[in-house]
């Protein structure tokens, strides 16, 4: 039962937490791209740290069992692909898919619109899915990660993240006090 | 306390956390800490 209702209860704060971010405004999404409005950068930079730090220390406590954890394997150029298509779809409707989610259910017409295209778009892929599937299985690397890739130790690359994400946030309060 | 200090302490908890996780998670004498096993596909979305 628990598995069922957990993602649930997460699933709404995580939809309120972006609503009060006012990430629910596809004009405050659209003023990241212009580079006016960077709470989208904050908001999401905030979370990735958060989660990195309390996923290294609660498995540095034993809290959490890191044979649990599942991370996606990289197939590099549909991934490229799929990530172009994102970002058009982000910029032409303001919104992403989690953000569409909560523009809709605060009553935002525009964010029932995007939610609906994405829906027509997830059945017209599964549709033409016989056709992607061999690109979308092409160009297999395994799992990729930051200090697999960077070849540095794992507590290293927590801490350039943090050193990333400190900084990135001094340099959006700057970009955004310009404008 | 106003958001603008709440939000300073927080940056003050997450470089101490990321120093400390410089320290920790870095090979000593002792042997390496590893990064977690990974395994298996899941979907991610924003």
């Amino acid at each position: 039962m628990t598995a069922f209702v957990l993602p649930v209860v997460i699933g709404v704060a995580f939809g309120a937490a972006l609503e009060q971010a006012g990430l629910g405004n596809a004009r405050k999404l659209a003023a990241q791209f212009y580079l006016e409005d960077l709470t989208v950068f904050k908001v999401m930079f905030s979370a990735i740290v958060t989660a990195m730090l309390g996923l290294f220390w609660l498995t540095q406590l034993g809290v959490i069992d890191p044979a649990t954890i599942a991370v996606p394997e990289t197939y590099l150029r549909p991934q490229l692909a799929g990530g172009v298509v994102f970002g058009l779809g982000f910029v032409l409707a303001g919104l992403c898919p989690g953000t569409s989610c909560v523009a809709a259910a605060s009553g935002r017409g525009d964010g029932a619109a995007v939610a609906a295209g994405m829906l027509v778009g997830v059945f017209g892929t599964g549709l033409a899915f016989p056709l992607l599937i061999d690109f979308y299985q092409s160009d297999a690397r395994g799992v990729w990660t930051l200090p697999s890739l960077l070849h540095l130790p794992y507590g290293g690359v927590v801490l350039l993240v943090v050193l990333l994400a400190i900084g990135g946030f001094v340099g959006a309060e700057w970009m955004e006090a310009r404008s | 306390m106003t958001a603008a200090t709440a939000r300073r302490w927080l940056v003050w908890v997450a470089l101490a956390l990321g120093i400390g996780a410089g320290v920790v998670g870095t090979p000593t004498r002792r042997g390496p800490v590893a990064p977690p096993p990974v395994h298996a596909t899941a979907l991610r979305g924003c």
